[in-house]
């Protein structure tokens, strides 16, 4: 049973790219003990403002859609409940994204950054394996399981500073995770490859571990903690290929 | 139609206090490097005998310890966090607590060392 006990109010950063104008635009919402902030948006569009854009889909907390800044901290819309905010709700577009319209970024940069991880295995490299099936323990499945868990909503890239200071070099916090979750696989072949994307001077250098990527992941996968680690793989796969160089030098 | 670019402000900063913390860590890196160079300077200037007496070395110092201080609080805050198994928000807390021991315990033994 759905009971109206108050009305919350919703303040939307919103972006027009004909006028190109911003503007905040205000609304009231029948206030509900379970209503999210993507619930009210939902309602604003269908009985209010029927303009607004923006992105979703599973209203689950799965499919990374409805990412937006809530009340300064980026997240998912429909996993934030409106009872456990600050009134009023100030609702903004992710950060460090270029804005299409009202609350909808264009995230292109930071999915050409995934790719930049390599996030696929390949069997092709050696074919010797491809004679018998593909076993992974449930220890080594144990090993990928957290760096898995993500969903690719970018919330981390908008809490990223150092991404938003120089969006050029630095691969981010979720290839970050990428590229951990795959080397850490054990079906992957093609580790080196990776470590020489990460460690490139647009790989995982630049970050100097803000660690707001971990906190506002929604998944849990800690990013911050997988850069690092990437980060001494990277040192030592530099001192690999240095000395691998040396050696087919001398002979 | 153009999409609308978000940049960095200048106060990003303040957004939030993990920020804060993080920036006030790497500016402790700056007070340390201003501490490193001033003496330097210090002592060429000194070497040519173009200052005589002067409070330069204490205040270079004090610059240098705060940093150094603010820094080594900041880090060791840090590292519960980039350990290789999972630790729980107040597991951290209390590693954090057992590292800054350990850091004053080393601390005394050196200074009791010296003096």
């Amino acid at each position: 049973m759905v009971t109206h006990h108050k009305s919350v109010t919703i303040q939307i950063k919103r972006y027009n790219p004909e006028e190109e104008k911003n503007s905040v635009d205000t609304f009231e919402v029948p206030m509900t003990h379970d209503l999210t902030v993507l619930d009210a948006l939902n309602h604003i569009k269908n009985s209010e403002e029927g303009s607004l854009t923006y992105r979703w889909a599973c209203r689950m907390g799965i499919c990374g859609s409805c990412g937006a800044v809530v009340n300064g901290k980026p997240v998912l819309m429909c996993s934030t409940f409106c009872r456990d905010l600050k009134h009023p709700i100030t609702v903004e577009p992710m950060r460090n994204f270029p804005v299409v319209k009202d609350l909808v970024v264009d995230i292109d940069n930071a999915m050409d950054k995934l790719r930049q991880a390599l996030p696929y295995t390949t069997m092709m490299k050696n074919k010797a394996k491809l004679d018998h099936e593909l076993i992974q323990s449930p220890k080594q499945r144990e090993k990928i399981e957290q760096s898995s868990q993500c969903i690719k909503c970018m919330l981390c890239y908008s809490a990223c500073p150092v991404y938003g200071m120089d969006q050029d070099h630095f691969v981010g916090p979720a290839a970050g995770a990428l590229a951990k979750r795959y080397n850490d696989d054990n079906h992957d072949q093609i580790k080196e490859e990776r470590m020489d994307s990460m460690t490139a001077k647009n790989g995982v250098w630049n970050c100097s571990f803000v660690g707001e990527c971990s906190v506002v992941c929604p998944k849990k996968v800690d990013p911050a903690l997988a850069i690092q680690k990437l980060k001494v793989m990277g040192v030592l796969h530099i001192i690999k290929s240095a000395l691998t160089i040396r050696k087919k030098k001398k002979a | 139609m153009k999409f609308q670019e978000q940049k960095l402000g200048h106060f990003w900063w303040k957004q939030n206090l993990r920020y804060t913390i993080y920036i006030v860590r790497e500016l402790s890196g700056v007070m340390i490097a201003i501490f490193i160079f001033g003496m330097f300077i210090h002592s060429f200037l000194n070497s040519l005998g173009w200052i005589a007496s002067s409070e330069a070395p204490f205040w270079l110092a004090t610059i240098g310890m705060t940093g150094a201080l603010i820094h080594t609080i900041t880090w060791l805050y840090v590292m519960p966090q980039l350990l290789p198994f999972k630790l729980t928000p107040v597991q951290q807390k209390i590693v954090y607590v057992f590292l800054l021991g350990i850091w004053l315990a080393l601390s005394y033994l050196m200074l009791r060392s010296v003096y």
